[in-house]
């Protein structure tokens, strides 16, 4: 939650961009993690959560000069031009009966929602922060779905090495949750 | 229990739940805690897809040289806004008033008569005020097209631009006849 000082720096930060639209690359950096997250919980497919981010901030920058400012978080107008951008994807996929990689909760309300993306932003973000290497793993695992032998040639180590990397970075990222919630 | 073996029943967990399957508990306490934290990093983004989305978006950040200058040069006098519109609009206004404006300054700096200067202007007034004209259509067919569709955001946004490009361009027209009036040119 954005407090009043915050709220104003993003209140010039949307009038900058609304002036000069290269400016919106700091709001695309600081709520591109979320968008996603967002959109992975609502479709509950990689394909389609991209579709969906993509979407909501081409929508956005399109709109960003009609886009007036109402004294609430820009995420708030994002998340709704998210959340329509998953209705859309609903509907066509009803259509084309696409299945989805992770389960969704449908009837989960907006606060379990909320948190489900908050907890997977905070936990994609720990992920940039990890080590080289562990980083690495993680990411040609989770992020491009490799097995561990692509992964081990890809880093040029034994499949062993890498296994012990990935719980490596497990457990690095077990204690970074663990510390964030103290 | 060895290490390699811990990592291995970790690896089998991770490799279910990428595979979109639910984990089942192994049985292991300290492994199964970390397969339930893996659950949360199914669908991380790919590599590249947050740089590539943005560069699509604004491409004047991620191009170099040439083209990144000229994407950064558009980017700033972007045409949705007012004022950006309004120079684009007067800029026109200017083109087509250029002969006056030309002849205006010749005459001051001494190297043409008021007698020659008003027979240009009068020969070349109709093409400046043409070539004028098309760049307004060229304009506002590039500001609509940035518009996106909709046939009633469209209209709106065409009377809007019109309005305001128009208008910037109806008074430096008009500025640019009256300083060669003024002069006796025109």
């Amino acid at each position: 939650m954005l407090d009043a000082k915050q709220l104003e720096a993003e209140q010039r930060l949307v009038h900058s961009s609304q002036r000069d639209p290269s400016r919106f690359a700091q709001l695309y950096d600081r709520y591109f993690d979320r968008i996603y997250s967002f959109a992975l919980t609502r479709t509950g497919n990689r394909a389609a959560a991209e579709d969906v981010t993509a979407d909501t901030f081409r929508q956005a920058f399109e709109n960003l000069p009609r886009f007036q400012w109402r004294g609430v978080p820009f995420s708030a107008w994002l998340f709704r031009i998210a959340a329509n951008a998953a209705a859309d994807y609903y509907q066509r996929s009803s259509r084309e009966q696409v299945v989805p990689d992770i389960q969704v909760e449908s009837d989960a309300s907006w606060e379990n929602r909320l948190i489900e993306v908050e907890t997977r932003t905070h936990l994609f973000d720990l992920v940039k922060r990890l080590p080289n290497d562990q980083r690495r793993v993680i990411q040609m695992r989770f992020g491009e779905e490799l097995s561990i032998s692509e992964v081990a040639r890809a880093m040029g180590r034994s499949e062993g090495a890498v296994k012990s990397l990935q719980h490596r970075a497990m457990e690095t990222l077990r204690a970074r949750v663990g510390d964030s919630h103290d | 229990m060895t290490n390699q073996a811990t990592h291995d029943k970790l690896n089998a967990s991770i490799e279910t739940i990428i595979s979109g399957r639910d984990f089942a508990a192994t049985g292991d306490s300290d492994v199964d805690v970390l397969a339930r934290l893996a659950l949360g990093l199914r669908g991380l983004p790919a590599r590249g897809f947050k740089a590539r989305l943005r560069a699509e978006l604004i491409p004047g950040l991620e191009a170099r040289g040439l083209s990144g200058l000229l994407a950064r040069l558009r980017a700033a006098v972007s045409f949705d806004r007012g004022t950006g519109l309004a120079a684009a609009g007067g800029g026109c206004g200017l083109a087509a008033g250029a002969c006056c404006v030309g002849g205006t300054v010749v005459n001051l700096l001494g190297f043409a008569s008021a007698a020659a200067v008003g027979a240009f202007i009068e020969t070349w007034l109709p093409y400046f005020f043409s070539l004028s004209l098309v760049m307004m259509t060229v304009l506002l067919f590039f500001v609509l097209r940035r518009e996106g569709s909709g046939h009633v955001m469209l209209t709106r946004s065409a009377f809007r631009s019109g309005a305001v490009a128009g208008s910037a361009y109806g008074v430096v027209f008009a500025a640019t006849m009256a300083l060669s009036m003024a002069m006796g040119l025109y």
